[in-house]
């Protein structure tokens, strides 16, 4: 594909220019979400998960859609279904949602990835308004569900919303966090006026405040291909109800053991700090992540995190409703936060509702920005009530200054961000070897997004591919941290996040002007440390638990 | 917007004020007959001397004739005067005799005309100038009446009735304190009079001395005669009243109205003291103590009125429901009745009574008043849509009432149709430019539809017109977390003026320092934070106990890492408001910061408590908000009205 050349000589702050490639990639069935033409339900507003994972092992990321579902039936063969896209890895994408078994019809919320029996190969967890999915990677190109061998279907339908995979008692084996939004039937009893029901007194839909809450929900691994409802002995049943969207997982107070952090939707946001004993303490508001700077709940919809100062502590950003602020938690140490939106620059970004969030250093500076997409609460094309129109939607881009700030560079980024579609998920991943960051996201009633930055950075990268032993075979809780530059940079191998999405969980690291990588040190989870010095930039690293780096892809 | 509803005064414009009126007029009228009747009855006195001039004549002709007079017998009295009086025209006694008995068969004229005889037959006779005052006193003729008494007591200046006359009379002309002096030189005269200490113990009343009023009254025994008796109780309880013993003035109230059970002043008086006696002070409600004293019989619509209006504005509405019953029966066209009636139906709780006398008036006279009550009365039956076109209805009516305006506006806030809202604030606020409320009620449309600028500006203009309203500060404090950091900026050189209006207005001052305290927040220092620091603490140091200007501050110490200033000023939150989840949440956070967990974990579990309560208090509120479905064609009633 044809790239743009800048001048080497290119003086001022580098800026990318990032194109949507999704048609000319293949990314080409829209998720669909259909609603009624004379009420609307809240039902409506959700779902859009996407994920970024490599489902065949062949080091090219595919890409993984959540579908949607309508109120009235659809034309026979004209059923949305979630999409698999197989990276052919030369900028396209083919669609093998049928011959991968992954055809399913519902109302999809959300996805995550996990090599769940440590097979070697990624599994795949998809959240539903009814019963979830847990697609077992067979390794041939195929899925296959096995949610109810597992133990994963629930006595009752749930609005299930995000999930991530995680080891919360670092026995080796993933276990799996659901969050729930709303309770089951407030999807579908609550409706808005409408002009044409005239005369009437009607109940009011405005906002979720007062619906029934729920609580979230921990599988624990048994190793034996079956999960167990554990929420109640972990603790994680302690909290009121609340109305969850996605839960970020990660170890925030440094102490080698996974967190959960949830965004709650106009509830207090919970922050379940492990106990290393197999459970939980909900510690949302003493950390001071519970509630925006005012102490007032936001609508929590996507988070992410990162270490967006290079103290070595993982920050946490959460994205929000219009006229609310995507919320910066800086990460005060000893699993504290303060409130940092306003002093990052990121309390100007009150327009549109925000969906799914990542950081990603774009410019490979070492430093990581920010992308947040956005949709209406209602996606347009919906319903005749809510066509589709030129506003409210697309994305936001937001460089890091590197002195803990944020500033949007939206207009300057490129074509890609001119888009107005309904956001929801969101993911990133490098898709096409570039040793830049690519973004896929999840449009309702429109095809996704793929913003491919064809503008070439400057700086130098590494990407870094962990496998596990005795960790969880995708290594996913272990922690690297490379040190360039005089610079440390902190990640962790993360399922889950964003808005009820998956990143790719290679970790990128933009590493400046450095051509080398002085040190790399891997915290496997409940394992020892391990450290590599010397590794050369611009590459795909694969470093095995236990034996160090087993492959190394340059591109 | 705490003023949802205002109350609904009850009609009063028949009562009580007239009714004092009227009361006052009837004991003077009563008074002046006794003072007629004493100068009548003089007991013997007579024109004697020559100083007052001589009494020529057959004196048992003018015997004869008082005696008719004494026992009754005006006409023939008359007659007997008349006759004496051709034989012997110039008598000044048979003329003061003749004015008399003309007087009570209610000759008035001729009854004048006689004593003006008597004052030109005998000019240096107190008498006939006397019974002439008296005549025009009790003619209300007052300012007649004062200079003849004058005159009377020139004459002769121990004339305890000329006293006696010239102090009411002047008592009357509301000229107390030579009244009182004149009525003290008559008791002097005639110390055991009932009279005489009636009317002076009335007059020391007027001057407010009381206690001095009881002492003169209760120098003197009640009389026996029931209605003077009935008087001497009234005016005791009425001193009782004064002196703020309600228990007693009510017992004795009770006693004068059993003297005269057909006093209906008196009965007011009772039942006006008994509603405003304490629970304490009362056995029982006050209908129970008034069970024994019914009204008086042949009540007029008037007095029906007067009564109901007294139960209903002490919130006896029970008890005013059947006076007011029969003040529509007796008059079916009173408004103000009908009014009163539905009011009392509905604070007694019949809800549905007070609609249809309501409605049924409100066919027979509609007024905006009435529209606008019937809607409130709609709105607390849950008929939500009715309640809109009645408010819609007070507000065609009444065009020009500021009042209807915002109750309708309010009763679409109410029920969440902002668009509506919206329109009916924006005519409030053009058509009431100093109407905060309709500023407020702008803004909160504007709010609640996310059109933050909208309802900044609206929230200012509030401000601006009641720099001291508590409604709008605490609407504008609402902002700052939803409105764009270039949207404070534009709103700065007006607060800024506002303050420098009203440097002493801890509600602008506040309004200020946090305006200028969120951008600096966002934008980082640019001196705004010394501004808003100096301005928060003034506002503090004007209102001491306002708890959102300590909050305020202690964010702004918090923001500034003085954690010690910021403790104190959440604690002084907290110690303002103990159910403020924000300073349980602040207080929280600081003792967090400064590394104290165990207090923190409190503070923050105290919020948690406060808040979860907040959260199911909105969750039952919340299924309770019935929205409006109007309807957009042009014809329908329902449709919101934007021009007036």
């Amino acid at each position: 594909m044809g790239r743009l050349k800048l001048s080497a000589d290119a003086v001022g702050p580098y800026f990318p220019h990032y194109v949507d490639l999704a048609a000319r990639a293949g990314l080409t069935s829209p998720a669909i979400i259909r609603g009624s033409d004379r009420k609307d339900f809240l039902l409506s507003t959700t779902g859009g998960g996407v994920a970024v994972f490599d489902y065949d092992n062949d080091e090219w990321p595919d890409v993984f859609i959540v579908n949607g579902w309508g109120l009235a039936d659809f034309p026979r063969g004209q059923e949305p279904t979630n999409h698999l896209y197989r990276n052919n890895h030369d900028g396209t994408f083919t669609d093998v949602t049928v011959k991968a078994g992954l055809v399913k019809h519902g109302w999809g919320q959300g996805v995550c990835a996990g090599d769940f029996d440590n097979d070697g190969f990624l599994d795949l967890f998809v959240t539903y308004y009814g019963q979830n999915a847990l697609y077992h990677n067979n390794g041939d190109g195929t899925f296959t569900d096995v949610a109810r061998a597992s133990g994963l279907l629930e006595r009752e339908d749930k609005w299930n919303a995000g999930a991530a995979f995680l080891d919360f008692d670092r026995d080796g084996r993933l276990d799996l966090f659901v969050s729930h939004y709303v309770g089951y039937k407030e999807g579908l009893t609550l409706y808005e006026s409408n002009a044409s029901l005239e005369g009437e007194q009607s109940p009011v839909l405005y906002g979720v405040a007062g619906l029934e809450g729920t609580r979230n929900t921990l599988y624990r691994n048994n190793g034996d291909g079956t999960f167990t409802d554990v929420s109640k002995a972990a603790g994680i049943l302690s909290p009121q109800p609340a109305y969850g969207f996605t839960p970020l997982v990660a170890d925030f107070d440094d102490d080698g053991w996974p967190d959960i952090y949830v965004a709650d939707d106009s509830t207090p946001s919970l922050l379940f700090r492990n106990n290393h004993d197999g459970t939980f303490t909900e510690t949302g508001l003493l950390a001071g992540v519970a509630f925006d700077l005012n102490g007032r709940p936001q609508a929590g919809m996507g988070v992410d995190t990162a270490d967006i100062d290079g103290d070595g502590l993982l920050d946490i950003v959460k994205t929000n409703f219009s006229d609310e602020a995507p919320t910066l938690y800086h990460n005060e140490g000893k699993g504290f936060f303060a409130d940092a939106t306003f002093p990052s620059g990121l309390g100007r970004v009150t327009e549109s509702v925000k969906w799914g969030a990542a950081f990603l250093d774009f410019d490979n500076d070492g430093w990581p920005d920010l992308i947040i997409a956005s949709g209406p609460i209602y996606p347009p094309g919906i319903s005749p009530r809510h066509p589709k129109t030129a506003h409210g939607g697309g994305a936001a881009l937001f460089r890091n200054t590197g002195d803990g700030r944020f500033r949007e560079i939206t207009a300057s980024a490129g074509p890609g961000f001119s888009s107005s579609a309904c956001g929801r998920g969101l993911a990133v991943g490098d898709l096409f070897h570039t040793g830049q960051v690519d973004v896929v996201i999840n449009n309702i009633n429109d095809c996704p997004t793929l913003l491919h930055n064809q503008s070439p950075a400057k700086n130098n990268w590494l990407l870094i591919k962990l496998l596990g032993t005795r960790a969880n075979r995708a290594a996913i809780g272990s922690r690297v941290i490379v040190e360039a530059e005089a610079r440390r940079q902190v990640q962790e191998v993360r399922s889950g996040g964003s808005f009820c999405s998956q990143s790719d969980l290679r970790l990128h690291f933009g590493l400046g002007k450095a051509s080398i990588a002085e040190r790399v040190q891997v915290q496997w989870l409940g394992g020892e440390k391990q450290v590599l010095s010397r590794i050369r930039a611009n590459r795909l690293v694969t470093i095995q638990e236990g034996k160090g780096i087993v492959a190394e892809q340059p591109w | 917007m705490g003023e949802r509803y205002r109350s609904v005064r009850i009609r009063a414009d028949l009562a009580a004020g007239r009714l004092i009126e009227r009361s006052r007029a009837r004991i003077r009228r009563s008074l002046l007959r006794f003072v007629l009747a004493l100068i009548a009855f003089p007991g013997g006195v007579l024109i004697c001397d020559g100083a007052q001039g001589a009494l020529p004549g057959d004196r048992s002709v003018y015997r004869r004739a008082f005696e008719l007079l004494s026992s009754g017998h005006a006409v023939e009295a008359l007659a007997e005067a008349d006759a004496a009086l051709n034989k012997d025209p110039a008598s000044s006694e048979l003329y003061n005799v003749r004015g008399m008995a003309a007087d009570q068969i209610g000759r008035t004229q001729e009854a004048e005309a006689s004593f003006h005889k008597v004052i030109e037959l005998s000019p240096r006779s107190s008498v006939g100038y006397n019974n002439l005052a008296a005549l025009l006193a009790r003619l209300g003729r007052n300012r007649e009446a004062e200079p003849l008494f004058r005159a009377a007591l020139e004459r002769d200046p121990h004339s305890s009735a000329a006293l006696l006359g010239l102090g009411e009379t002047l008592a009357t002309l509301r000229n107390y304190p030579e009244a009182a002096n004149y009525l003290r030189q008559a008791r002097r005269l005639s110390p055991s009079d009932f009279q005489t200490a009636y009317e002076y113990a009335r007059v020391l009343r007027e001057l407010k001395r009381p206690a001095e009023a009881g002492r003169v009254l209760h120098g003197i025994s009640a009389p026996d005669s029931p209605g003077l008796a009935s008087k001497y109780h009234a005016l005791s309880a009425t001193l009782a009243e004064d002196v703020g013993d309600r228990k007693r003035a009510a017992q004795l109230y009770a006693r004068a109205y059993q003297l005269a059970p057909d006093s209906f002043d008196i009965y007011l008086a009772l039942v006006r003291t008994c509603l405003e006696m304490t629970a304490g002070e009362l056995r029982g409600n006050p209908s129970e103590s008034l069970k024994s004293l019914p009204p008086p019989a042949h009540l007029s619509a008037e007095d029906h009125f007067a009564l109901g209006v007294l139960f209903a504005s002490r919130g006896a509405y029970p008890e005013a429901i059947p006076h007011f019953e029969e003040t529509l029966r007796l008059a079916p066209a009173s408004y103000s009745a009908a009014f009163n009636l539905a009011v009392s139906y509905d604070g007694a709780g019949n809800r549905q009574a007070a609609v249809d006398c309501a409605t049924k008036t409100l066919a027979r006279q509609p007024t905006a008043e009435l529209y606008d009550f019937l809607a409130t009365l709609e709105e607390s039956s849950g008929r939500y849509l009715e309640a809109v076109r009645h408010f819609q209805g007070a507000v065609e009516l009444d065009p020009a009432s500021e009042q209807y305006l915002f109750d309708l506006g309010a009763e679409y806030l109410a029920h969440f149709t902002f668009v509506p809202a919206t329109e009916i604030f924006r005519v409030g606020t053009r058509k009431f430019p100093r109407s905060a409320r309709q500023f407020l009620g702008l803004g909160y449309a504007c709010y609640a539809q996310r059109q933050y600028p909208e309802a900044g500006e609206a929230f200012l203009a509030a401000l601006e017109i009641d720099p001291a309203s508590r409604l709008a500060m605490t609407a504008w404090n609402s902002l700052p977390a939803f409105l764009p950091p270039a949207e404070w900026e534009r709103f700065l050189p007006r607060l800024r003026r506002l303050t420098k209006l009203h440097p002493q207005t801890p509600e602008a001052l506040f309004c200020y320092g946090i305006t200028l305290f969120r951008p600096e927040s966002v934008e980082g220092q640019r001196g705004g934070y010394e501004l808003a620091r100096s301005l928060l603490e003034r506002t503090v140091a004007l209102r001491p106990n306002l708890p959102e200007a300590r909050l305020e501050l202690g964010n702004l110490y918090a923001a500034r890492g003085e954690k010690e200033k910021a403790t104190a000023e959440f604690r002084e939150v907290i110690k303002l408001q103990p159910g403020s989840e924000m300073g349980h949440y602040r207080l929280g956070q600081i003792y967090r910061d400064q590394g104290r967990l165990t207090e923190a974990q409190k503070e923050l579990a105290l919020y948690a408590e406060l808040s979860r309560r907040r959260r199911e208090e909105m969750a039952s509120t919340r299924s309770a908000i019935k929205q409006f479905i109007l309807g957009q064609s042009p014809g329908n009633p329902s449709q919101p009205k934007t021009s007036f």
